[in-house]
């Protein structure tokens, strides 16, 4: 059997995780901003230039900010080996990451696409070095059962998505003709959403949900058979060009993401202690976006196959957009936040402790390191931006308000994060004058 | 023989089974020990056991399902001898 537990003489300096998680909400922050000085009718058609520069500050600034971190601190807990490289790697990944982000998202928002030139190495030195690293660990035999089986097919479907965001943005730059795939840009999104971003949730829902919410684990043949299932679907669609496996690969897709999302509503239902969790909240709301997404990704999908495109169907397209990437990918990066970094600043900060055990009573609780009220004011901000973003796609009216409540939900992120991370300096601090010299 | 304080956390979220743990542990005295039911192996209570040079034993029961019994090496010989080590 296996011991069901946390490698933690691997687990990582708490910095290498929160570099990254302090950074994401500013970069969402200002994705907000953008928005809300840009026309309103910027959400009425998918490839604006300045939503692409909002996505991307969504996708990469928020998104891979945070899911980069937390690799670098899962992967060596729950595979107990260390990444190579360690802080450093960490830090380059960061730095690259961050620039890259903030040059791509000023390219897209001036129309200016030579500043392109600056992005793309620095985005390739980024993931390069971050698939390297966590590559070379999770190609070798190591432990962490169904989550280190789904990041493997999660760290193929970064690769493929970056290789061809990168070979969009050298076309945009000047630098290639367009590749021999065609539909470059849909290809990247779905392998970047359907497959990066959801084999990465789905991996480390098999270790979080059972563990902060007390709940059955996932059965190991729906675990390995859902990333099998996304990774061949996604081959299917960028390399099979008929229509009738094009379409059975949307479906086993859309089916495979359904039933994810309804597994693990179904789960969240039977956690043992029925308490008020905000966190719980996020995972229940980012499912039903899942679930909405996925439904609309086939009805779409056929819909487009059978008639012409049109105006509508662009701002369908932009609905999916922000189901995917606000409702489904975001809420549970906000609500995973609000656990995890209060349990990592708890960790750490007890294991300073040891040399004087007396010191455990005077840290602070796991619920005052991120207050109940904090999270619960992050939970309504959130659903009242992802309701008003939903709305901006039907009437323009609605783009500045929604861009309003998104830059507070990210401001209020912001700085939920920093006071956590304040107050574990603080103590920190305190332990170090206490400890005996 | 040394009296028991038992503690179920198998259905505690992290990190109450640590801070419940620790909080009866640094009240133990020679005499007694922590018997603790845990969804999982609590490998930073058990930094916390040698910081107080406390002895463990953690056995294994099912999937998801440990008994850990946390002792004094004092009364090593007397849970011997009723078979809890």
């Amino acid at each position: 059997m296996r011991m069901q537990g946390l490698a933690l003489e691997t687990i990582p300096p708490i910095h290498i995780p929160f570099r990254f998680f302090l950074s994401a909400p500013w970069m969402g922050l200002l994705g907000a901003l953008i928005l809300l000085v840009s026309d309103t009718d910027a959400m009425a058609f998918q490839w604006n230039p300045a939503l692409l520069g909002v996505t991307h500050l969504l996708t990469l600034g928020f998104m891979a900010m945070v899911m980069l971190g937390a690799m670098f601190q899962i992967v060596p807990v729950i595979s107990g080996q260390l990444v190579p490289g360690g802080a450093i790697v960490a830090a380059l990944v960061h730095a690259f990451l961050l620039g890259g982000v903030l040059l791509l998202s000023s390219g897209f928002y001036t129309a200016n696409y030579s500043i392109f030139l600056g992005a793309i190495p620095l985005l390739l030195f980024a993931f390069a070095i971050f698939l390297v690293a966590l590559g070379s660990l999770l190609v070798r035999g190591v432990g962490g059962g169904d989550s280190i089986f789904c990041m493997r097919f999660a760290g193929l479907s970064l690769l493929v998505a970056v290789g061809l965001g990168l070979l969009r943005s050298a076309n945009y730059a000047g630098l290639t003709d367009l590749p021999v795939i065609d539909n470059v840009a849909n290809i990247h999104i779905a392998w970047g959403l359907g497959g990066w971003t959801l084999l990465l949730v789905m991996a480390a829902s098999y270790q979080v949900i059972p563990m902060f919410h007390v709940t059955p684990a996932y059965p190991v043949p729906l675990a390995r058979a859902l990333p099998i299932t996304v990774f061949l679907s996604l081959l299917a669609l960028t390399f099979v060009e008929n229509p009738i496996v094009q379409g059975l690969a949307v479906a086993f897709l859309g089916v495979a993401a359904m039933s994810y999302a309804v597994y693990t509503a179904y789960l969240l239902s039977r956690r043992k202690r029925k308490i008020p969790d905000v966190t719980a909240g996020f995972w229940r709301l980012s499912m039903g976006c899942l679930f909405l997404a996925a439904l609309l990704t086939m009805a779409v999908y056929f819909w487009a196959a059978l008639s012409s495109v049109t105006a509508m169907h662009h701002r369908m397209y932009i609905v999916l957009g922000i189901l995917t990437i606000y409702g489904f990918a975001i809420s549970v990066i906000q609500g995973m936040l609000q656990k995890i970094v209060p349990f990592l600043s708890y960790l750490h900060l007890q294991r300073r402790c040891l040399a004087n055990i007396e010191l455990l009573q005077t840290l602070p609780h796991m619920g005052n390191i991120i207050p109940a009220s904090n999270s619960r004011w992050q939970f309504r901000l959130h659903a009242a931006a992802l309701i008003l973003l939903l709305l901006a796609t039907a009437h323009g009216f609605f783009a500045r308000p929604a861009a309003l409540v998104m830059a507070a939900d990210f401001a209020w992120l912001g700085y939920t994060l920093s006071r956590a991370a304040w107050l574990y300096h603080r103590c920190v601090l305190r332990i170090a004058r206490s400890s005996p010299q | 023989m040394p009296r028991e304080l038992l503690l179920d956390a198998r259905e505690l979220e992290p990190p109450e089974p640590f801070e419940q743990a620790t909080s009866l542990l640094r009240e133990m005295e020679p005499g007694q020990y922590l018997r603790m039911l845990h969804r999982r192996v609590p490998y930073p209570l058990f930094d916390f056991c040698q910081g107080m040079s406390l002895q463990y034993r953690l056995v294994q029961e099912g999937h998801e399902s440990y008994d850990i019994i946390i002792y004094f090496p004092v009364d090593e010989y007397s849970l011997r001898q009723v078979n809890l080590l």
